[in-house]
């Protein structure tokens, strides 16, 4: 407005143009300095507290951030402000701003999964101030905006080598507190036995301790695999909350049913938690709450050669194919078979697949039950399956409705399922 | 719709000032229609900000107004800006008002200059190239001094 009544007061060389324009340009300049004055009174005035609820954790792992902020704001001007995040970290949600209230506090939260290992600080805070004339951002990144430091610890897609030696060893020390009414054995106490076995009848006839030995009791609480889904892919949250609902509800039925419940919440290759033989109903119930929703995956199982199968190929045509004449197919065969030999020497094991053998290993069960959305690489679902054939545990598939059907026949077949519960 | 008082009060004396001149100029229709123009624009309600749309109407009665009658023209100007910069906050926001008190000095001032002057032209642009230049300096030195201080120098 001040240009043009600037060049109609020059083209007209009328004083009433040129006080009209001069009386602008003095607003304008007088407003950018009144702007400056109170974006330097918010920016002194600013404090910030910015929180992490784990400041250790590994890497792909996810951590809910706090960040609070305090200025002393002027009467019509809106303030926005935003974390400046570490390098290699994926925010959730992806732009995360806070408006500063009447009060001049604001509170940011949002979760943050972490990329790369090693220390990761928080570099500062961008801050927006605008009024209804100019508007001007600041990257806060002195001293007292930066921080915490978090501790990424780093988590390999494969095992190192040396852990292989105890690879199938399973350490179990954990005593049991149940046992069944009947009488196995009465033996000779040993110093460190239970003085709540004591035979006393026994021990008073033959002036000796002994000690009853008593039936165990055992029960197979099942184990309840969630594969949670990739976040790079839009999941309805109705879906969601169907799969959630559903796991939850399963998990109650077996807290009741059986006194305890295993979970196993993975989302792809990439594990999230475990929880082993949990008696409390809540403690399941927050842990779900708390990890339920598409996850960032670290890990993508995508390239990854199933070692079973390879071997498979090897025993069926391996041999065959050095008898044959070279023919062009055979060639090809010959092909596959030399590049499986050498993925089988490699030591490299996939961290996930040890992760799923111990774990079925160290549990006694007899069902486990997967929910999934299957969306995306199935491996994951497919090494859980060939483990539990290994062995000998009923699989039980649960996903929710919306698939359509060719898709499903198409993942039972791939997958081997004979059949998939669509969740209601 | 609730119009705070001080600009209630500030487009009555621009509205005041402008028919007073009605008198002295040549076409008091311009002036009176610019005057009606303004106070629709500072009652009349536009959404959430009225200020561009006072500031456009007020400048045309400023036009108006200084055609007639230059000094009566200021006085406009300043009720205009008033009305622009206050919305209702003078007196209790003591640092508007001695921000508005500041800008009616300083065009007071430059008023003073293109009313004793033989031209105008030439004033007006050393003063406004001045004002901005200023302003540039004032506001560039705080800015570096902040990002210096908060933002490691950049």
């Amino acid at each position: 407005m001040a240009a043009f009544l600037g060049a109609a007061a020059i083209v007209f060389d009328d004083p009433a143009f040129f006080l009209a324009t001069f009386s602008l340009v003095l607003l304008s300049a007088a407003l950018a300095i009144r702007f400056r004055q109170r974006m330097h009174r918010i920016v002194t005035s600013a404090r910030i507290t910015r929180s992490a609820d784990h400041t250790v954790i590994h890497q792909g792992g996810t951590t809910a951030i706090t960040t609070g902020f305090s200025c002393s704001p002027d009467h019509g001007v809106i303030i926005r402000v935003r974390d400046v995040l570490p390098s290699a970290t994926l925010p959730d949600p992806a732009n995360a701003v806070a408006v500063v209230a009447a009060d001049g506090s604001a509170t940011l939260r949002y979760s943050l999964t972490l990329l790369v290992p090693g220390g990761i600080s928080f570099p500062g805070i961008s801050l927006t101030v605008s009024d209804p004339f100019y508007t001007a951002s600041l990257m806060m990144v002195s001293g007292p905006f930066r921080g915490p430091e978090l501790d990424v610890h780093p988590h390999s897609a494969y095992e190192r080598s040396r852990i292989r030696e105890d690879f199938d060893a399973v350490e179990k020390d954990t005593p049991s507190i149940y046992h069944g009414a009947g009488v196995r054995s009465i033996r000779e106490y040993i110093p460190g036995d239970d003085l709540r076995s004591i035979d006393w009848k026994m021990t008073a006839k033959h002036d000796r301790m002994f000690v009853r030995e008593y039936t165990a009791m055992e029960n197979y609480p099942p184990l309840i695999v969630l594969d949670l889904p990739d976040r790079s892919f839009p999941v309805p949250d109705e879906h969601m909350a169907k799969l959630v609902n559903a796991v939850s509800v399963e998990v109650v039925a077996a807290i009741r049913n059986y006194g305890s419940v295993s979970l196993f919440l993975i989302s792809g290759v990439n594990l999230i938690d475990i929880i082993i033989g949990e008696t409390n109903l809540q403690r399941c119930l927050a842990t779900i709450r708390t990890f339920a929703h598409p996850r960032f995956r670290l890990h993508h199982a995508y390239r990854w050669k199933n070692r079973a199968s390879m071997r498979g190929f090897i025993r069926k045509i391996g041999d065959a194919v050095s008898s044959l004449e070279k023919s062009e197919a055979d060639l090809f065969s010959a092909t596959i078979v030399q590049m499986y030999r050498k993925s089988l020497a490699d030591p490299n094991i996939p961290v996930f697949f040890t992760q799923v053998r111990r774990l079925l290993l160290s549990l006694t069960t007899e069902e486990i039950l997967v929910f999934s959305l299957f969306e995306g690489d199935l491996s994951h679902i497919r090494e859980i399956i060939l483990q539990a054939q290994m062995q000998r545990i009923r699989l039980k598939f649960r996903t929710v409705a919306g698939k359509d059907a060719e898709k499903s026949v198409s993942i039972k077949k791939a997958l081997g399922m004979d059949t998939v519960e669509v969740i209601p | 719709m609730k119009i705070p008082v001080v600009r209630i009060l500030f487009v009555l004396i621009a509205a005041v000032a402008a028919l007073s001149s009605l008198v002295q100029g040549t076409s008091w229709y311009l002036t009176l229609i610019a005057t009606g123009v303004f106070v629709l624009a500072a009652f009349v309600k536009q959404g959430d900000d009225t200020t561009i749309f006072i500031l456009a109407s007020g400048e045309l009665l400023v036009i108006a107004v200084a055609a007639a009658s230059f000094w009566t023209g200021f006085i406009v100007q300043c009720a205009v800006i008033g009305a622009v910069l206050t919305g209702g906050r003078v007196p209790a926001d003591t640092r508007d008002l001695a921000f508005f008190s500041f800008w009616c000095i300083a065009a007071l001032t430059g008023a003073i200059i293109f009313d004793r002057s033989n031209q105008v032209l030439l004033p007006f642009l050393a003063i406004t190239a001045t004002v901005a230049a200023t302003t540039v300096i004032f506001i560039g030195v705080q800015e570096m001094r902040e990002r210096r201080m908060y933002a490691g120098g950049t």
